[in-house]
C-alpha cells in the first residue's frame, strides 16, 4: 500500500517499527521501468565531473602504491620500520584491516540471504564489489613482506627445483588457502550474481564496445525460467558455502596470532573475535561507501534510510561483540594467573601504546554507542562520521594486538618502541588509492544495484500490498484467532 | 503464496489433557530416578562401592556420606599422586591440580543440572533473539520457547545443592589460602561469597526477562495489542547484552572453574553453542509430540520444522568451530598450564575414545545427517536427529566434567549418572509441562503470526 | 538467411507477471515439451506452473565437497608425511589439527566450483547466440517484461496456432523469429 511517507531531514522515512506490518524497502512507487532506468543510466549516461575528479583523486594515491612498492622491492624491506623485536609491522596490520573490511560483502550476499532479510538485495552489489577490491589490498601485502616477491610462489604447493613442499603446519600458508578461497569463491559469487543485470546492460547497449563486452560478460544469458531456476539453486548453495567460509577467513587470519606463544596473541576466543571485528569494520566500510554514493547516483529511494539503518544496528550488536571480546581477555588474563599475560593487556592500556589502545576503545566501542538512539542511527551525519571512526578503531585495533605484544613481550632486554617510516605510512595510505580507484571504476562499469533481485522484492512488495488491501479490514480490527496470511516484504 | 488463509478457529492451541502425560511420565522417571539413586548412594556410601570397579576404599568413603566437608583433601591429593604421572613434577606440594579428582554425587548432579540449564537459556536466547531481529517465522513457536523458559524457577532452586556443596566439586572451595598459586591469584573471584552471588545476579537476569517475555506475550493474547510488541522488541539490546555476559560467566563459573587451574577465553562461547544446540533440539521433539496429539497441527508446518533443523544444523556446525578453534590453538601452543585439560582427556582409552565420539557423533554425523533439506522436514527424520543431539550433548557435558575423576586409566562411568539424570529429565518434564499448560501454546494474536503461517523456505 | 527463413520460435510478451503465470499453466496443460519463461526476475511460484522438477546440482555440490575435502587430506600428507619430511615446532609429521583450515577451505572451494560451474553447465552457459537476440522486443525481457517462447523443435510448433494460443493467454503482443 503506497501511503504517504513522513520525511527526516529531506529523507523518506520507513524506518518505523510496526509490529503487524513490514515496511516498504523500494520506495517511490518504483517499478520494473524505473529501477531497470535509474541503475542501468548510471552506467550509461556520461561519466559526471566529480566521478572524474574522484578518479583522479584515488589514481594520485595509487600513484604513491605505484612507486612505492617497487622501491621497496628494489631495496628491500629494510625500507620499514620493523626490526628486532617487532619483525610484523604494517604490512600484517593493513593485511589484517583490509581482510577484515572484505568480510561484509559476503556477509550481506551469503549470511543475509540464508536468514531471508531482503533489505540486502539493495546493497549486496556494492559491498560485494567492495569485499572483492578489500581482499586484492589484503593481498597485497604478504606479497610484498615476503621480501623477494619474486619468490611470491612458494607459497603455493607447486613443484619446484629444489623438491620442497610448503608446510601446512603453518597458519601462514592457512591464510593462502583461506584467502585465495575467499577471494574466488567472493569472485564468483559477485559475478553469478551480476549475470542477469548484465545482461540488462547488453539488452540496452547501443554501442559495438558496449554490446560486445555485457554480451560477453552475460555469457548469453536470457533470463528463462529454467536458468533461473537452476541459477537460484546455485545462488542458495554458494551463499550456503560462503557462510561458513566467511567465518573461517578471519580465524585462519586470527590464528596467525594464536597459535604462537605470544602474550596477548595466544588466546582460544581470537576466531570468533576476529570474525565479529571484521564484520564490524566491513559494515563500517560499506556505510562510508554508501552515503555518497546513494546520493551521487540518485538511489535514495532504493538504498533507504531503513537500509542504513538497519547496517547501522549491526554495526553496534559487532561493537558490542568486540567489546565483549576485549573483557572477556582482560578478566582471563587476570584470572589465568600468568603474569606475562596479564602484564601485557596492562601494558596495552597504561603502556607505551596506551595512545593506540585508547584510540581503539573510544573508536570501536564507545562510538557506536550512539546507536542506541534511533535518530543517531537515522542521521546520515552521524552514521558517516561514526563509520569513519570505526575504521579508524578497527586499524588501530590490528595494530594494538600486532605492535604492543611484539614490542614488549617476555624479556624486558628484548623490548623496543617500534616506529613506523615513511615507506610505511605510503603504502598504507597507497592501498586505499588502489581500492577507491577499484570502486570508483566498478560504480561506471558495471550495475551498482542487484536490479534483478530488487525487482522480485518489489513484487513482493506489491503481493503484500494488494493481500494486504484485501483483508485490510480484518487485519486492523485484529480478528484474533483467525489471522489472514499475508505474505510480507522485508 | 500470498492470500492464502490457514484457518486457526478449530487449532488445539491448549495444551490441556497432554499436560498429565507428561507429568505421568515425569512422575515415573523422578521416582525411579530417584530410588535408583538413593539405593545407589546407600550401596557406594556404605562399604566401600567396589561393585563398579572402582580403585578403592579411601577413595569410596566420601560417597553419599559426609558431603560438603575439607575433610576429603587428603584422599584428593593421595589420589592424584597416585595416578597422575603428567603432573609428577608436583607431587611435592599439596593442591597441585586445581581440580577434585574424588567422585562425588554432585559430580553428575552438575552434568544434569548444566544440560537442563542449557535448554533453559536456550529457550530464552529463542525468544530474545527472535523480538531483537523481528523475526516473523518463527512467530507461531514462540510461545513453547516462553514457556519453556519459565524453567528457570526451578532451575534456581536446583541450584541450590550446588551452592551449598561446593567443596565436593570445585577445589577452589575447599582448599587451603597460600596453598596454590594459580588459585590465589583468582580467590577475589573464585571464592563461596561471590560464586553465590554471581548466581543470584544470573537468575535474576535470567528469570526476570524470562517471566517479563512471559507475561507480555500473554497479555497480548487478550488485546492483540502491537504495542506490546514494540515494547518487548524496545527490551531486547539490554537483554542480549545481559544474557551474553551472564552465560559467558555461568560456563566459566559452572564447568571451566572445575579446573581451577586451566582457563579458556572462548569457553564461555562453547558452553553457549551448546545451549542454542540442545534447546533447538528440544524445540523440535516438543512440536513433533505436541502434532502428534493433535496440537497446532495447522499452525507449524514442515517450513517451520525445517527452519528449526536448519538452526540445529547450524549450531551443530558452530559447535564444531568453538571446539575446534579452542583444541587447535591449545594443541598448537604446547603450553602445559593449557593443555593439562586435554591431557586428561587424550592420555588414557576411554577419554580418548569418547573424544573421538564428540567428533563424529557430535558433528561429523550429525553433519552429514542434517545436510538434505528432507531430513529436516519430516517428522521422524527430524526426530531422530533431534534425539541423537540432546544425546550427545550430554555426553558433551559430561565430558567437560568426568575426566578429571583420575582413577587411574579407568573409566568412572557409575549408574548414578545415569540415575540421577533420569530423575532431573522427570522433573523437567513435570515443570515443563506445567508450565506450557499456564497459557495456550500458540501467540495467537502475536501480529506477525500472519507472516508466519504464510512463510515458505524459498 | 534471407534465403532460408524457416520460423524457428514463437515469442508472447506479457506485461505482468500474474498473466505469464496462468497463460504458463496452460502452455504446460497443452503438452509443450520445449518451451519457456524469461522473466526480469525470478518469478515464485512458476517453476510449479511450468512443472520444472528439482535439480540435480546439489547432488554435485556435494561431490565437489567431498572431492575437495580428500584431496585436502591426501594433498597434506602426501606433501608434509611422505614426499617431504620436515619435522617443525615439535608437531607429528603428519598432524591432523593443522591440516583441518586447509582441507576445509578446499571443500569450500570446490564446492563453490561445483555450483557455479554446474550451473553454467546445466544452463548451457556460455552460449553467444540464440534466436530469441533476434527479436528486439524481447530486449526487455531482462528488463521489464514477460515472455513465453515456444521452441521449433518442440513437436507442436506451428507458428501460426502457437501465436493464436498466446495472444488468447493474454499476450499483448506475439512474434515469430526466424532463422
Amino acid at each position: 500500500m503506497a501511503e504517504a511517507l513522513a520525511r527526516i531531514g529531506g529523507e523518506l522515512d520507513n524506518t518505523q517499527d510496526r509490529p503487524e506490518r513490514r515496511e516498504e524497502l523500494i520506495l517511490g512507487g518504483l517499478n520494473d521501468t524505473s529501477i531497470t532506468d535509474r541503475v542501468c543510466g548510471i552506467v550509461e549516461t556520461r561519466p559526471t565531473k566529480a566521478w572524474f575528479l574522484a578518479l583522479l583523486m584515488s589514481l594520485s594515491v595509487l600513484g604513491l602504491l605505484g612507486i612505492l612498492v617497487p622501491y621497496l622491492i628494489f631495496t628491500g624491506v629494510g625500507v620499514w620500520g620493523v626490526n628486532n623485536p617487532v619483525g610484523w609491522g604494517y604490512a600484517i596490520v593493513n593485511f589484517v584491516f583490509w581482510v577484515g573490511i572484505g568480510h561484509a560483502g559476503t556477509l550481506i550476499s551469503a549470511i543475509l540471504f540464508l536468514f531471508r532479510q531482503k533489505w540486502r538485495t539493495s546493497i549486496n552489489r556494492a559491498a560485494e564489489a567492495m569485499t572483492i577490491f578489500a581482499v586484492i589490498c589484503a593481498g597485497l601485502f604478504p606479497g610484498i613482506h615476503v621480501g623477494r616477491a619474486w619468490f611470491a610462489y612458494w607459497m603455493f604447493p607447486l613443484p619446484n627445483q629444489m623438491a620442497m613442499w610448503p608446510n601446512f603446519r603453518s597458519p601462514l600458508l592457512w591464510d593462502v588457502f583461506a584467502v585465495g578461497t575467499y577471494f574466488t569463491v567472493s569472485l564468483l559469487f559477485w559475478y553469478m550474481g551480476m549475470i542477469p543485470d548484465l545482461a540488462t546492460l547488453r539488452d540496452r547497449a547501443k554501442n559495438g564496445i558496449r554490446k560486445l563486452a555485457y554480451g560477453a560478460l552475460s555469457m548469453g544469458w536470457t533470463g528463462s525460467n529454467r536458468q533461473w531456476h537452476r541459477y537460484e539453486r546455485a545462488y542458495l548453495l554458494l551463499a550456503a558455502l560462503a557462510t561458513p567460509l566467511v567465518l573461517s577467513v578471519h580465524s585462519v587470519v586470527s590464528f596467525d596470532f594464536a597459535v604462537s606463544q605470544v602474550p596477548g596473541w595466544h588466546t582460544t576466543i581470537f576466531p570468533p573475535y576476529f570474525v565479529a571485528g571484521a564484520i564490524f569494520s566491513g559494515f563500517a566500510m560499506v556505510v562510508t561507501l554508501l552515503v555518497p554514493c546513494r546520493a551521487i547516483f540518485g538511489l535514495k529511494e532504493i538504498i533507504t534510510l531503513r537500509h542504513l539503518e538497519n547496517m547501522n544496528k549491526i554495526i553496534m550488536v559487532t561493537g558490542l561483540m568486540v567489546g565483549y571480546a576485549y573483557a572477556i581477555e582482560f578478566f582471563i588474563a587476570w584470572y589465568g594467573g600468568n603474569p606475562v599475560e596479564k602484564f601485557t593487556f596492562l601494558n596495552r592500556a597504561f603502556g607505551p601504546y596506551d595512545w593506540a589502545y585508547w584510540i581503539m576503545v573510544s573508536c570501536n566501542v564507545i562510538s557506536p554507542q550512539i546507536f542506541w538512539f534511533k535518530k543517531a542511527r537515522t542521521s546520515l551525519v552521524i552514521m558517516f562520521i561514526v563509520s569513519i571512526f570505526v575504521n579508524i578503531g578497527m586499524w588501530f585495533e590490528r595494530f594494538v594486538i600486532t605492535i604492543s605484544s611484539l614490542a614488549n613481550d617476555f624479556v624486558p632486554s628484548a623490548w623496543d618502541y617500534y616506529s613506523p617510516t615513511w615507506v610505511d605510512i605510503g603504502i598504507m595510505i597507497g592501498a586505499f588509492g588502489l581500492f577507491f580507484t577499484l570502486f570508483t571504476l566498478f560504480c561506471r562499469f558495471l550495475p551498482f544495484i542487484a536490479m534483478a533481485e530488487v525487482k522480485a522484492v518489489v513484487a513482493d512488495q506489491e503481493h503484500a500490498a494488494h493481500a494486504a488491501h484485501e483483508s485490510g479490514a480484518a487485519h486492523d480490527s485484529s480478528s484474533g484467532a483467525e489471522p489472514a496470511a499475508a505474505g510480507a516484504a522485508g | 503464496m500470498a492470500g492464502s488463509r490457514i484457518d486457526l478457529s478449530n487449532e488445539n492451541m491448549e495444551l490441556g489433557s497432554l499436560s498429565r502425560n507428561a507429568t505421568s511420565v515425569g512422575m515415573i522417571l523422578l521416582v525411579v530416578g530417584l530410588v535408583a539413586t538413593l539405593a545407589m548412594g546407600a550401596l557406594t556410601g556404605g562399604a566401600g562401592h567396589d561393585s563398579l570397579g572402582h580403585d578403592g576404599g579411601a577413595h569410596g568413603e566420601d560417597h553419599g556420606a559426609d558431603h560438603g566437608s575439607a575433610a576429603h583433601d587428603d584422599h584428593v591429593d593421595d589420589h592424584a599422586g597416585e595416578h597422575d604421572s603428567a603432573h609428577a613434577g608436583h607431587d611435592d606440594h599439596h593442591h597441585a591440580h586445581g581440580y577434585i579428582s574424588e567422585r562425588s554425587w554432585l559430580h553428575p548432579y552438575l552434568i544434569s543440572y548444566c544440560y537442563f540449564l542449557a535448554i533453559t537459556i536456550g529457550a530464552l536466547f529463542f525468544v530474545i533473539i527472535h523480538h531483537l531481529v523481528r523475526a516473523g517465522w518463527s512467530s507461531s513457536l514462540r510461545r513453547i520457547a516462553e514457556g519453556v523458559s519459565q524453567n528457570f524457577i526451578v532451575m534456581a532452586v536446583l541450584t541450590i545443592p550446588i551452592l551449598l556443596n561446593l567443596g565436593e566439586v570445585y577445589q577452589w572451595a575447599v582448599y587451603d589460602v597460600g596453598h596454590d598459586p594459580l588459585i590465589d591469584v583468582k580467590q577475589a573471584y573464585l571464592n563461596e561469597g561471590a560464586f553465590i552471588t554471581r548466581f543470584v545476579a544470573y537468575f535474576a537476569v535470567w528469570i526476570g526477562f524470562s517471566v517479563f517475555f512471559h507475561r507480555m506475550s500473554v497479555k497480548q493474547d487478550e488485546t492483540g495489542d502491537p504495542a506490546i510488541s514494540r515494547k518487548m522488541g524496545l527490551a531486547t539490546p539490554v537483554a542480549v547484552l545481559l544474557f551474553a555476559l551472564s552465560v559467558s560467566f555461568a560456563g566459566f563459573d559452572l564447568l571451566m572453574s572445575l579446573d581451577a587451574h586451566w582457563f579458556s577465553t572462548i569457553f564461555g562461547v562453547y558452553f553457549f553453542a551448546g545451549c542454542v544446540l540442545s534447546w533447538h533440539a528440544f524445540l523440535a521433539l516438543t512440536v513433533i509430540w505436541l502434532q502428534k496429539h493433535g496440537r497446532l497441527v495447522r499452525s507449524i508446518n514442515s517450513e517451520h520444522l525445517q527452519d528449526v533443523g536448519k538452526m540445529v544444523f547450524a549450531f551443530t556446525i558452530f559447535w564444531a568451530y568453538v571446539a575446534f578453534s579452542q583444541y587447535m590453538l591449545y594443541w598448537y601452543g604446547n603450553i602445559p598450564e593449557e593443555t593439562g585439560w586435554y591431557l586428561r582427556r587424550q592420555t588414557t582409552f576411554t577419554w580418548g575414545a569418547w573424544g573421538f565420539f564428540l567428533v563424529f557423533g557430535h558433528f561429523a554425523v550429525p553433519f552429514l545427517f542434517l545436510l538434505s533439506k528432507h531430513v529436516k522436514r519430516r517428522k521422524t527424520t527430524l526426530a531422530v536427529g533431534a534425539i541423537w543431539m540432546l544425546l550427545v550433548h550430554w555426553c558433551d557435558l559430561y565430558y567437560l566434567v568426568m575426566p578429571q575423576l583420575m582413577s587411574g586409566s579407568e573409566f568412572p562411568f557409575q549408574m548414578i549418572d545415569v540415575t540421577i539424570f533420569l530423575a532431573m529429565t522427570g522433573l523437567y518434564l513435570i515443570t515443563t509441562a506445567w508450565f506450557l499448560g499456564r497459557a495456550p501454546l500458540l501467540a495467537k494474536r502475536d501480529p506477525k503470526l500472519p507472516e508466519a503461517l504464510a512463510f515458505h523456505n524459498a | 538467411m534471407a534465403k532460408e527463413a524457416r520460423p524457428v520460435l514463437v515469442l508472447g510478451e506479457f506485461e505482468d507477471a500474474e498473466t505469464l503465470m496462468s497463460a504458463a499453466e496452460r502452455v504446460r496443460d497443452e503438452g509443450f515439451t520445449h518451451w519457456d519463461c524469461y522473466t526480469p526476475y525470478p518469478v515464485h511460484g512458476l517453476d510449479q506452473k511450468m512443472g520444472i522438477r528439482a535439480t540435480a546440482l546439489p547432488w554435485l555440490v556435494l561431490g565437489g565437497g567431498l572431492t575437495g575435502c580428500t584431496v585436502g587430506f591426501l594433498m597434506q600428507w602426501f606433501m608434509n608425511a611422505v614426499d617431504y619430511k620436515f619435522l617443525i615446532s615439535g608437531k607429528p609429521l603428519w598432524s591432523v589439527p593443522a591440516n583441518i583450515p586447509v582441507s576445509f577451505e578446499l571443500t569450500i572451494l570446490f564446492s563453490a566450483f561445483g555450483a557455479f560451474f554446474g550451473m553454467l553447465a546445466m544452463n548451457g552457459l556460455p552460449r553467444f547466440y540464440r534466436p530469441h537476440f533476434r527479436s528486439e522486443r524481447f530486449r526487455r525481457a531482462t528488463a521489464d517484461r514477460f515472455f513465453i517462447g515456444i521452441e521449433g523443435r518442440d513437436r507442436a510448433f506451428d507458428p501460426q496456432g502457437n501465436q493464436d494460443l498466446l495472444s488468447s493467454l493474454g499476450a499483448s503482443h506475439v512474434e515469430v523469429v526466424e532463422e
